[in-house]
Formats: C-alpha cells, structure tokens, sequence
C-alpha cells in the first residue's frame, strides 16, 4: 500500500479551522457528544401566547446523506426545493398536552441558504400553530436527517420566552440534543409569568448600564461638577452639601426623563434611527459633558446636557430591546422592567459616588481631581467618536475602559479613600474664603 | 475548568450572529469577552454537566438490565492480570505527592468516569487524572507502566504510536499559519492523561482510566476479571511518517474489518446492511446506549472461513489487552457467535467516508466509522470497543 503522506501546508491550513468549528461545536452542543466536529442541525424555538415561530437550521452535507441525493447550495433552493420542504415538513410534528389528539399546524417559510460554523445550511423559518389558539407544554417531534443519519445531532434550543424570562439575547436555552435515540422533546410553554420577564428585563437594563463604559462615564462626567456652582465661568464650591444632593437629583431624574421618553418612542416603532449615529452621539455627549466639567457651558449645564442626551441614550437602550423580538403585549413591562433596571443602577452609582464627591468637592484637591477625571473622559470619548464615526478601526483605550468597567467597587473605595485623605489634609486654604462668597451668590440662583 | 457549575444554559455561538445585533462598536469587545466567558463556561458544560442531562445517565441503567438476562452478570471471561496491574499502579502511585494522588484518585462510581474521555483535542473536552504533562520522567515512566502492565506488547506499541500521530498532527498544526484557537498545541504526546477509579485492589473493582485526543482506554479489574469497555481508538492520517519512521497504528484493525466484511457475498452483504447512515461511532463518547436492536449478519450462520475472519477482527480490537485475559475474553466472544450480528452501512471499502462497520453481540461490540479527513486530506477513522456485558466494569 502506497505511503499516503500528507500535505502539510494545507493540512497546517486548515488546522485551525477544524479547531475553530470544534471549539463551535462543543461549546453549543449540551453534551460532549463524542463526535468529531461536523455539521449539526438546530432547532430554534420563539414561545409566544398563540404560536411559536423559530427556525430550522440544516447542514446540506448531512441532509443529502440523509435523502440519498447529491445537493449543492444552489440545487437545495433550486431543482430540489420543493422535496426538500416536503422532506423536512413531513419529520417534523408537534402535539400539545391540551389539544387532545389534535396535531399542531407546521409550516415552514421559504428556504434560504446560511453558512453556520463555517457550514452551508438550509433554513427554514418554522411556525407551529395550536389548535386552540393557546400555546401550553408540547411535545416536538423530530426526526429531519437523524431519521436516517443515525449519528447526526440535532441541538434544540429555545430563544425566546417571555414568561420564563428568556429573551432574545446571546444566551438562549438549549432544550436538548435529538439523536437517534431521542425522537422528541418536551418544549415547555404556558409556564411562568410576566414577572419572570419584567424581572430578566429589568436585569438586562442593570446589566446594560452597568457594563457600558460609556452610560457609566456620562453619568460620572455629570456628577463631578455637580458639587459645584459655576461662577464667573468658573467652577466653584457649592455653599452647602445639601445644594450639591439636590443637583444631583436634578442630572438623575433629567437624564432619566430624556432616554424614558426615547426608549418608548424607539421601542413602540415612532422613531428609529441607525445605531451607528446613535452611538457617536453618545461619544459626542461624553465629552461635552467633559467639557462642561473642565469649565461650565452654560449655567445648570449637566440638567439641560442630561435632559438632551437622556433622549439620545434613549435610543440606544432601544436598540437593544428591538434585539429581545419582543411581543407587543409584553412591550409596556418590558419597557418598565428595563428602565427599572437602568434607574436601579444609576441611583447605585450615584450612591457610590456621590458622598465621596462631596466631600472631595470641599477640599482643595478636588480642581485638580476634576480636571483630571474630566480629561480622561475627554479623551475616552473622542477615541469612541472617532471609533465610531468609522475614523479609526480601533479603540486604543478599549483594555482600560473594560478594566474600569468590571472594578466598580475598586473605584468607589478609591474615591472614597481620596475624599477622606483630602479631608484630613487637604482643606481648603483660607484664600477659599473669598471664593466661597461668590457661590454663595450664585446658588441663590437655585 | 476544574470546577464547572452544572446549568442548563448553552448557547449557540451562531445564533448571537444571528440576531444581528447592530454595530455597537463600543461595546463589541465586552460581548466578545463575554462570549468567550460564556463558551469557556459552554466548554466545561459540554464535559461535566450537560452529559447528564441526556442518554448517558438514563441508558446506563437500561444497559444493566438488559444484559442481566444476556450474559452471567458480574463475571468477564477471567485470566486477568490484576496482580500485576495493581502492583503498577500502586507503584504509579508512591510516585506522586498528595496533591498529584488527589487528582489522579477517583471513587469508582464518581459520575466523571463517563464523562472524561473523549476524541476531542483535550482542551475542548477536560479529561480525568492527571496529565503527562504536569509528570517529571520518573513519574511518567511509572504511569506508562501501568499501560504497558494492563496492554500487550503489540496493544501498548499501538498506543504509543497513537501518541506520536498527535504528536505529529501538533506538527503539522504549528508548523503552519498557527494562528487557529489553541493551534498544533492542542495535539501532543504529552496531552494524555492517567486516572484510577477506586483503589487499585485484587479484590475489590478498579478502573484504570487513560487517554488523550484519540484513544481512550477504560479498563476495569475485578479479581481475575478484566473488561476494556468503552475503549476508543481513532487515527488520522491512517499513515504517515516522522523522524525517520512511518507509522500506521490502526492498520490491523482497518485491514482485518475489511476483510471480515469483504468475506461475504452478495446475499450476505445485502442481509447485513444496517439501516440508517452513518457519519460517526453510535455509541463513542458521550453517549453509553442504549444498544440498539441488533442489525446484519448472524455470524454463526457464516462458513468456517468466513467467521475465522470476523474472529481475526474482534481479535485486533481484544488483543490490546494483557495477552491472557485477551485470549479469554475472544473466546468467549466466539461462543456467543450465534448471537452475534456483523452489519455495515454506507460502504465497505477502507478509504471509503461513508465505510461504516459493527460487530453486535450478546457481549461484543465494535464499531469502525470513517469519515472525511479533517486536518488532513484523506479517512479520518474512529473506533469503539465495548463489551456489553462489562460496559465500565461490573454492576
């Protein structure tokens, strides 16, 4: 028998593209499966109240093995489309707890062709239809290849449930594998509540603003000037702590209003504006709002900023629920759920930041630590814009802002520390007597 | 991934790509972190949690009763060496310092066992015991003992060379681009790992767990007992040549299944195709049965010429095993002949990707899949041996 010596230099190619489609693989299979990588079908299943819709992805290698006939991408849309959806329709079954004897109504939309994990699959959009009317637990039945491929796994996996709190975000639930011994599942429906989905809503928009960089820094550009009165285009000590809280609530409930009002117009479909604009808006505000705390724009500047670039974060939240393919009947908790969150997670920051602001804000380091936080904000938010606007391809500063971002805690105690050194240390010298008159002035202005 | 908290959560990296999510450029390199936290979590699923959630934990004890009726439960074909591997392993064992006992010592019913060995590369599926690579020489010279104590010569010099295939299949990775997701690295020599369930005993059951990406020995001793069930051995490429040497570890078990189901004639092949197709092992790893009903060809119902070759097959598979023990437990297996299915699918030639062949017995089970090469051009073959009887030992 002749030596069969592989080539090495496609071999080395395609190395990593093997390891890439196992490292795929495994990580969406429920189980190790203890198969080599190679195409797997799936099953993806949206619970609503009267249907459920989703999609079914194939691989074409395996279904030609299954059906016995060579396919190409173009022949599974073309000569044999119509076997193929007769084929697939005719495996696929589903049978409520409810309906008695009565099958569900399968349909399958129009074939398109998708490369998954590197594969060509044929998918179909799915659509499942009770007798009743009322989706309740049922029984999917499948056996699309894996009827004839014995070996062949077919990963089902839920990704949107509103009542059991799963929404169409990265991480849906994967139901089982169907394989040669597993004919069919049992999709639980009809369980659960709105609760369940105002509670994931409302984590989502905690987790949103809580790890974005950029919500987190707008927040913080507006609080640091908050402390202060602005004179003479100047910054200057606020008279009294109470002033500095009661500005804060002004920036909060502002910025709160403004992206309310965005997120419900943008979520109920009045407007809808292209993410990347939205995103470089966003940059934009940061830095005005930077600007603002290095010197005051106009008087009361961070209400007005807040209020204004409230409406365009609004916008980005939007985006983000237009991602849950969301029900209309549950679009009002959603929206409640997810601004919750959100103000749950500002008042925190605000929590952790503020009483250390305030105090730093009466000594005299704080012109020097606000000049500094200010410029720093600067800098990540033109980096953003730029980014953004398509003007550079990376983000320099990604590593820091990301860092920054998951030690919340590290910066509040940092802050806090600063703020109680300073106080010991660094009060104000008595040439801030005279500066304090002048605020004093100003804040009657409130 | 030492400790992996079991969830029914896994997403579909593909389907995140799916939904389309717009440019949010600021915070794609999060989601992207937060993806690979959530693949790595995926990952370590796909090893310790979700295998319980499908056919291997509800078949193991469909399997067990099934063959209480089929065979004298709780019995192998007897002849083992135990002795010699117990005095191996305990040697093996005086080698490592406590933490390395801990990582290597197992419970013999810990729920691991089924779940830690694989034909993945090891850094997709975590294996049990511990690894060559963290062994100085003196260690893994004790641990290789202990293989060579449990094989025969000819089972442990094909083990060894499936070591240097990975070995060279790690060549070939890194001597490429590289760039890949763990890249040549994945596949080593030193990638293998060495596992004791239970404490090596003459008296009471033991199992010695060994394996890396493409072999994956179970064997279990009780008393004079021994059962290599489920053992995988897979290759790719099927030959190939390093330093000097070519190697081609699996080719009696690639030539012996070929000529056992090239032995039979027209009628015979026509009554021993199995239904279905096939495009990988049907109860590699991962998934434990349940068996299905079997398929095929009576064996007993063969010439004598004809079953003398399905011997040699099963022969190739059981002769990894201490020489003894192996001759006893093939004879045992050909007692059973008249129960014992030889089936194919797809095709019947060696190089063939759809060439698919099982042996079924009241006892016997073997599997030969091939299937397209994957780093190289060419079969990429996967085997199975189990012994239904002893799958994992004695019950």
């Amino acid at each position: 028998m002749p030596r069969l010596l592989p080539a090495r230099t496609p071999a080395a190619r395609l190395l990593p593209v093997f390891l890439l489609a196992a490292l795929v693989l495994v990580g969406g299979l429920a189980s190790p499966a203890g198969a080599h990588p190679m195409s797997t079908s799936a099953v993806l299943l949206d619970v609503r109240d009267d249907r459920v819709e989703g999609e079914v992805q194939l691989p074409v290698d395996r279904l030609a093995v299954a059906v016995d006939r060579p396919l190409t991408r173009e022949s599974v849309l073309g000569a044999d489309r119509t076997f193929l959806k007769r084929y697939t329709a005719a495996h696929i079954a589903a049978l409520g707890d409810e309906s008695g004897d009565r099958p569900w109504a399968v349909t399958l939309g129009s074939g398109s062709v998708r490369t998954i994990d590197g594969v060509a699959h044929l998918v179909y959009p799915l659509e499942l239809r009770p007798p009743d009317g009322r989706v309740t637990t049922f029984r999917l039945r499948y056996d699309v290849i894996v009827e004839e491929l014995l070996t062949h796994k077919v990963v089902v996996t839920v990704r949107y449930d509103f009542d059991r709190g799963i929404l169409k975000t990265d991480d849906a639930v994967t139901l089982g594998v169907v394989d040669f011994d597993t004919e069919s599942l049992e999709v639980p429906a009809g369980e659960g509540s709105w609760l369940r989905g105002f509670a994931t809503t409302a984590a989502l928009g905690i987790e949103h603003v809580g790890e974005g960089a950029d919500h987190l820094l707008f927040l913080l550009m507006l609080l640091i000037p908050a402390p202060l009165v602005a004179a003479g285009g100047r910054w200057r000590a606020a008279p009294s702590a109470r002033c500095g809280i009661i500005r804060v609530v002004h920036v909060v409930t502002a910025f709160a209003l403004g992206h309310s009002l965005t997120l419900a117009l943008a979520a109920a479909g009045v407007i809808d504006l292209p993410a990347r604009p939205v995103e470089t808006l966003i940059a934009l505000s940061i830095a005005v709002s930077a600007v603002h705390a290095l010197r005051p724009l106009v008087a009361r500047g961070e209400v007005f900023i807040a209020t204004g670039f409230g409406l365009v974060h609004g916008l980005a939240f939007a985006s983000l629920i237009g991602d849950l393919g969301l029900d209309r009947g549950s679009l009002v908790i959603t929206l409640l759920g997810f601004n919750l969150g959100i103000e749950l997670t500002q008042l925190l920051v605000v929590a952790l930041m503020m009483p250390s602001l305030i105090v730093l804000a009466r000594t005299a380091l704080y012109p020097a630590f606000r000049v500094g936080v200010a410029l720093i904000g600067l800098l990540f938010s033109v980096s953003w814009m730029l980014e953004r606007a398509a003007l550079t391809s990376s983000d320099p500063f990604e590593g820091i802002q990301t860092w920054l971002v998951e030690h919340p805690l590290l910066i509040a105690v940092t802050v806090a520390v600063l703020a109680v050194v300073a106080h010991r240390h660094f009060q104000r010298p008595a040439v801030g007597q005279g500066d304090r008159q002048r605020p004093r002035r100003a804040a009657v202005r409130w | 991934m030492s400790t992996v908290t079991h969830s029914p959560d896994a997403s579909r990296p593909a389907d995140s790509a799916a939904l389309g999510r717009p440019p949010h450029r600021g915070r794609r390199e999060r989601a992207l972190v937060h993806r690979a936290i959530a693949l790595a979590a995926c990952l370590g699923l796909g090893v310790t949690g979700c295998g319980s959630d499908d056919s291997s934990s509800s078949s193991s004890s469909e399997t067990s009763s099934s063959q209480s009726s089929s065979a004298t439960a709780g019995t192998g074909a007897g002849k083992a060496n135990t002795a010699e591997v117990v005095t191996a392993a305990e040697a093996f064992l005086k080698t490592l310092s406590d933490d390395q006992k801990d990582t290597a010592l197992y419970d013999f019913d810990d729920e691991a066992k089924a779940k830690g060995w694989s034909n993945f590369p090891t850094s997709f599926v975590e294996r049990n015991g511990i690894e060559f690579a963290d062994l100085d020489d003196d260690q893994k010279a004790a641990a290789l003992k202990v293989m060579e104590a449990a094989l025969s010569d000819q089972g442990y010099e094909e083990l060894e060379e499936i070591r240097i295939a990975d070995a060279y299949l790690g060549e070939v990775g890194s001597s490429g681009s590289g760039g890949g997701p763990g890249g040549g690295d994945d596949y080593s020599a030193d990638k293998y790992f060495l596992a004791l369930f239970g404490e090596p005993s003459e008296t009471e059951q033991f199992m010695v767990q060994f394996g890396g990406h493409h072999a994956a020995y179970n064997i279990t001793y009780f008393e004079d007992d021994v059962s290599l069930s489920p053992t995988l051995t897979a290759i790719e490429p099927s030959e190939f040549e390093t330093g000097g040497t070519s190697y081609a570890p699996l080719q009696d078990k690639r030539d012996t299944t070929i000529a056992a189901i090239g032995s039979l004639g027209d009628s015979e092949l026509e009554k021993a195709e199995i239904d279905g197709s096939f495009d990988d092992l049907l109860l590699g790893p991962g998934n434990d049965g349940p068996f299905p009903d079997p398929e095929g060809v009576v064996v007993g119902d063969l010439t004598d010429k004809q079953q003398a070759k399905v011997t040699a097959m099963i022969r190739t598979w059981v002769d990894d095993l201490d020489e003894e023990a192996a001759e006893a437990l093939v004879a045992r297996y050909v007692s059973e002949y008249d129960e014992t299915y030889l089936g194919w699918s797809g095709a019947t030639s060696i190089d063939d990707k759809e060439t698919y062949v099982r042996v079924d017995g009241p006892s016997v089970w073997i599997e030969f899949s091939n299937q397209g090469g994957i780093v190289v051009e060419g079969v990429h073959q996967h085997t199975i041996f189990r012994d239904q009887t002893a799958d994992y030992g004695w019950n």
